[in-house]
């Protein structure tokens, strides 16, 4: 079992780490899992611009921010929204039912912010739904997202789907992503 | 063999040739943003065009070009909004000097390509070029996305997709480990076996060098590896500029991985005086904005070199995972 740290002494690291950053304590807080690390961690990670740290700022994210918290954050006031969209990735299937949450959250930032989460992906059924869901969103550079990775991962079983999303379409460059998708689930049929 | 390199100084001596800059009592800036694609660059937008204002800068862009045109300079081919202030400086004389500002901001990085060519056409026109943004490893300056990379499975299948070189490295680490390599074999394997396939993005890179600075690091080869095979792509030694004195500061991570090629590719644009400001360790986002108008700042009070990058040194702290001390940035002075 690891040993936690007191409130205080959590508090106080929380501090000095969010002053002067380093991946080794975004490690060390992350295995606290206290959310109250949330904020910063994600800041690290966003700030850092390249280098070899890159991944562990990464980690100690991946490491905090599980699904049930991110579902809490996602609840909350904006700040803490943004903050939890930060954190999403469409690599993790558990995650694609809270990017879609965040796909049509009131604030624009958040949306914006899931909406990059779509560019990177592993293939599962949850975010092939996601994709699914995301066709028909107001969005449509989410519309161009989703019908790429329907393209990328989808079967002729998609074609109803984004035929009638082409049809609807009114984007130039949505429309010819959506065209692609077709085209290619076409052949592959 | 060590790769040759230029690192710039931490303690240079004198100041920016001023009385050139300033010449016909005006200054011509572009200072621009390059992409992130976590949309952190965006913040840095707001934050650039507050300064601006809080500077006593207006957005007034018919008296920019007029001002512009009076000083004998060149105005942007696409202007925009153009930021402008009567004296907001003043040359060695006491005379009040006028600045005109214009902006080359990625935003969504939708339109790399044109804000390059802005930016590009910054650097010719402007007597100072600011950028802020990724370094791209050494590899230079960038306004939007730079690949999608697919990851296949045996029947060739799209398994995973990335379209930023930390999603992709965070992926191969992952996968690599549970294999017993690193993420760079991994890459170097798939790629091997067209496993990995990359499809290219580089309409708003400039590239400056191809050199691989950073060997240890996953992302180097990533980036050295799309664009050095990228027969399209804009180089920075192709560029053409006329012969006079300019100051450019290039705010991205280790950006004095550029100075060599910049000095030696560039011979045009040295002959008229080229003073490069650039940075010597990673830099961060939240700094981005603040870094930008200090140079600005200390430009228009006619700072010396060293004050210069003290002043810009003094908004990026070393961190503890940067094993770094000194400033942050470097300058290596005209010849």
């Amino acid at each position: 079992m690891p040993q936690h740290l007191d409130d205080n002494t959590f508090l106080a690291r929380l501090q000095t780490f969010a002053n002067k950053p380093s991946p080794a304590e975004a490690l060390a807080l992350a295995a606290e899992s206290d959310d109250r690390a949330l904020p910063a961690l994600v800041k690290a990670m966003t700030d850092i611009m390249e280098g070899p740290d890159v991944a562990r700022y990464r980690e100690a994210v991946r490491e905090l921010a599980t699904v049930s918290m991110l579902t809490d954050w996602l609840t909350r006031d904006v700040a803490s929204r943004r903050i939890a969209a930060h954190a999403l990735t469409a690599r993790i299937p558990e995650h694609a039912p809270l990017i879609n949450r965040a796909l049509h959250d009131d604030d624009d930032q958040v949306r914006a912010i899931a909406r990059r989460s779509l560019r990177s992906w592993t293939t599962s059924p949850q975010l092939l739904d996601l994709f699914r869901n995301s066709i028909h969103h107001a969005d449509p550079r989410v519309r161009l997202l989703a019908a790429e990775g329907l393209g990328k991962i989808g079967t002729p079983t998609e074609l109803p789907l984004l035929n009638k999303a082409l049809e609807a379409e009114t984007d130039d460059k949505t429309r010819d992503r959506i065209a692609w998708a077709v085209e290619k689930l076409e052949t592959d049929d | 063999m060590p790769l040759p390199r230029l690192n710039g100084t931490q303690k240079p001596t004198g100041s920016p040739r001023y009385d050139q800059l300033f010449t016909g009592q005006v200054v011509s800036v572009i200072l621009s943003v390059g992409f992130d694609e976590y949309g952190s660059n965006r913040p840095i937008d707001d934050q650039l065009r507050a300064g601006l204002l809080a500077r006593g800068l207006r957005v007034d862009t018919d008296a920019a070009l007029a001002r512009l045109a009076a000083g004998k300079r060149l105005a942007p081919a696409r202007p925009g909004d153009m930021y402008f202030a009567e004296g907001l400086a003043r040359d060695s004389a006491g005379r009040p000097i006028d600045v005109v500002i214009s902006l080359a901001l990625s935003g969504d990085g939708n339109a790399g390509g044109d804000v390059a060519s802005a930016y590009l056409e910054g650097l010719g026109r402007c007597d100072i070029a600011a950028y802020g943004g990724h370094g791209r490893y050494g590899t230079g300056p960038d306004f939007d996305y730079n690949f999608t990379a697919d990851l296949l499975d045996e029947r060739g299948d799209v398994t995973a997709s990335f379209s930023e070189y930390k999603d992709l490295e965070e992926a191969l680490t992952t996968q690599a480990r549970a294999n017993g390599r690193s993420a760079l074999s991994e890459y170097r394997l798939l790629i091997k076996k067209r496993r990995l396939v990359i499809r290219r993005i580089n309409s708003g890179n400039l590239v400056v060098n191809l050199r691989n600075y950073h060997p240890g690091e996953f992302g180097s080869h990533l980036m050295v590896d799309q664009l050095t095979t990228d027969p399209n792509v804009r180089r920075m030694s192709k560029q053409k500029f006329d012969k006079r004195y300019r100051m450019w500061l290039f705010n991205g991570c280790r950006t004095n991985d550029y100075f060599y090629n910049l000095r030696k590719l560039n011979p045009a644009v040295n002959a008229g005086g080229l003073d490069l400001l650039g940075t010597r360790r990673i830099v961060y986002w939240n700094a981005m904005a603040d870094s930008l108008l200090a140079f600005l700042d200390g430009v228009l009070s006619r700072d010396s070199h060293k004050n210069l990058i003290d002043r810009i040194s003094a908004v990026n702290p070393t961190y503890d995972g940067d094993g770094e001390t000194g400033t942050s940035h470097v300058v290596d002075v005209a010849k």
